[in-house]
């Protein structure tokens, strides 16, 4: 359905796509998980026709997108990151204009606005004023308006953003019902519970790379990154412990990673004993949040600009 | 088309939900109108209109003084699609910008149009304002030409500038400057030379210059023709270079 090659996109100076491939069949959840700023959005545009790349080709079921835009777009539906309703209108307005904006007449219209209502819990709200909408509802009627024209490939950029538990679970639902009809969804997050419910395949993109690509068991599987975590009842500065790599995750712990089987992480944890003021250790078990800690060598909430440890593109 | 038409729509059903900047439109230069009037009666016989009594003058003029801020109505929806986010789920649309443009200026000409219409009959109401004889299809074509005209100028610059405030400013100065100008605030006969020597160059002059024939001299068609190509051309050239210099990924500022 989606064939994103070797996109790049600078803004000015910063590069924030720098060559990303991305593929998406039919009836697939591809999730792209990455920190603010990683380029999550901006590859999302460029694959919604809000912004040119500088290089690369957008090929939307056998359609190039920047060349032809017009045959392009109504395949395609974007969900952007922040939260884009008409609220002096109805929500059967908001919903309405969308659907005529992609040529639905009448009837047609009508009918699909029904339709999307239901499946996004919107309908007894169909004639609320927007503007009266809690932010979960005016979340899920944003995301309403992408799929009101039934777009082979939908795009949510962090649908989630600002939604209760109810609202967040509505939409996990709605994603999974509409990749089993056949639709291609991609899903930017990062938040990683999100990306678990959804069962879908997971794309580690950070400082403009994709770097790791794989359902959640194979990206853990590749990088297994089973450890110790040592808590020292002084802070520490400097640690050097031999053939095992350590890293300071707080002033008075540091982990020890790369630790691949727990009698590893025994011999580590006795090294590390031997030490002074060690005051507990615990084995750290491999997770999804730890796979990208180890494949762009940042934690997904660690927002600070850092140089990546990793800099090959997707493996 | 139905793009153009899907926005337009789409404005109506905005516009609906709150029309008081109309309302409002509506009722200020009413308000103006009686105490305006006597005197603007007083300049117009003194300028050789004996049985002029000022309708004449203050309802055309306070008519096409507002008109302007009216018309900067589609330069507030366009801008407000940026501030509300949804300019760029249009945009993922595909729409062509030049029927983006067509769906928002088409119900504000139209909207212009009503609201000349309205003024000039509560003008005919309350102050006595009458055409006397002037050819009734000049009066609708001067008020469409005008409409067309200010709509497009206004949509030119929301084309041109990034932020609504630095819009909304220029609308409001052309409306006083153009106004003056035009002999919309007092007779073009009161203006200074230098003034009078310009002000062809605005769109009220032609407007005001078609409604004193109309109003005071029951000019027929004929005697309008010429005011009306210039508003229309105002008009075309203003939505050329506005379509031309409109670009739709330009991010523009609403209020903050």
């Amino acid at each position: 359905m989606l064939r994103a090659t070797s996109i790049t996109k600078s803004y000015g100076e910063v590069k924030a796509l720098k060559g990303v491939d991305l593929d998406v069949d039919q009836g697939s959840v591809v999730s792209l998980l990455g920190r603010n700023g990683a380029g999550k959005s901006t590859l999302l545009s460029t694959i919604a026709g809000l912004l040119e790349p500088d290089s690369g080709t957008v090929i939307v079921d056998g359609v190039d997108l920047w060349k032809h835009p017009k045959r392009a777009a109504p395949l395609v539906g974007i969900a952007p990151q922040e939260t884009g309703i008409y609220r002096a209108v109805t929500v059967r307005d908001n919903l309405r204009f969308f659907a005529e904006l992609s040529g639905l007449r009448r009837e047609a219209c009508s009918l699909r606005v029904d339709e999307v209502a239901e499946r996004l819990s919107l309908t007894e709200l169909l004639d609320r004023k927007a503007t009266q909408l809690s932010g979960g509802e005016a979340r899920r009627l944003h995301t309403a308006c992408a799929l009101v024209h039934r777009p082979q490939l939908l795009l949510l950029d962090e649908p989630t953003v600002g939604a209760d538990v109810a609202t967040r679970n509505e939409l996990i639902s709605a994603v999974r019902d509409l990749a089993e009809e056949g639709a291609a969804v991609i899903y930017t997050t990062h938040y990683l519970p999100e990306v678990e419910a959804l069962a879908a395949d997971i794309v580690i993109i950070d400082n403009g790379l994709a770097l790791a690509r794989g359902t959640q068991n194979e990206l853990i599987e590749r990088y297994r990154t089973d450890g110790i975590e040592v808590d020292f009842e002084q802070p520490v500065d400097e640690l050097h412990v031999e053939a095992f790599p350590v890293s300071k995750v707080g002033p008075a712990t540091w982990r020890c990673v790369g630790v691949d089987s727990l009698a590893a992480a025994t011999a580590a944890l006795e090294l590390i004993a031997n030490l002074p003021q060690v005051v507990s250790a615990r084995h750290i078990r491999p997770d999804l949040e730890r796979v990208f800690l180890e494949v762009t060598g940042r934690a997904l909430g660690d927002d600070e600009t850092q140089p990546g440890s990793a800099s090959e593109g997707l493996s | 088309m139905t793009t153009a038409m899907a926005v337009a729509r789409h404005q109506m059903r905005i516009l609906r939900s709150d029309p008081m900047f109309l309302v409002l439109m509506f009722l200020m230069p009413l308000a103006l109108m009686p105490i305006m009037r006597r005197a603007l009666g007083l300049n117009l016989q003194a300028a050789g209109f004996a049985n002029a009594d000022g309708a004449e003058q203050v309802v055309p003029g306070q008519m096409v003084l507002f008109g302007f801020f009216v018309a900067g109505g589609v330069s507030f929806a366009l801008f407000r699609e940026h501030g509300w986010r949804t300019w760029d789920r249009i945009r993922a649309s595909a729409a062509a910008p030049a029927a983006v443009l067509a769906g928002f200026s088409g119900p504000w000409i139209l909207i212009h149009m009503l609201y000349q219409v309205l003024l000039l009959a509560a003008g005919s109401m309350f102050f006595g304002l009458r055409l006397n004889g002037g050819s009734l299809l000049g009066l609708a074509l001067v008020v469409a030409g005008f409409s067309f005209c200010t709509v497009s100028i206004v949509l030119l610059a929301a084309a041109s500038f990034r932020t609504v405030n630095q819009v909304q400013a220029l609308v409001n100065l052309g409306a006083m400057v153009f106004g003056g100008l035009g002999g919309a605030l007092v007779p073009i006969e009161q203006l200074p030379g230098w003034a009078r020597a310009i002000a062809p160059v605005t769109p009220h002059y032609w407007a005001m210059k078609a409604h004193r024939r109309l109003f005071l001299e029951s000019a027929d068609f004929g005697d309008v023709v010429v005011p009306v190509l210039v508003l229309f051309g105002f008009g075309l050239m203003a939505s050329a270079v506005g379509v031309w210099r409109f670009r739709a990924d330009e991010t523009k500022e609403f209020f903050a």
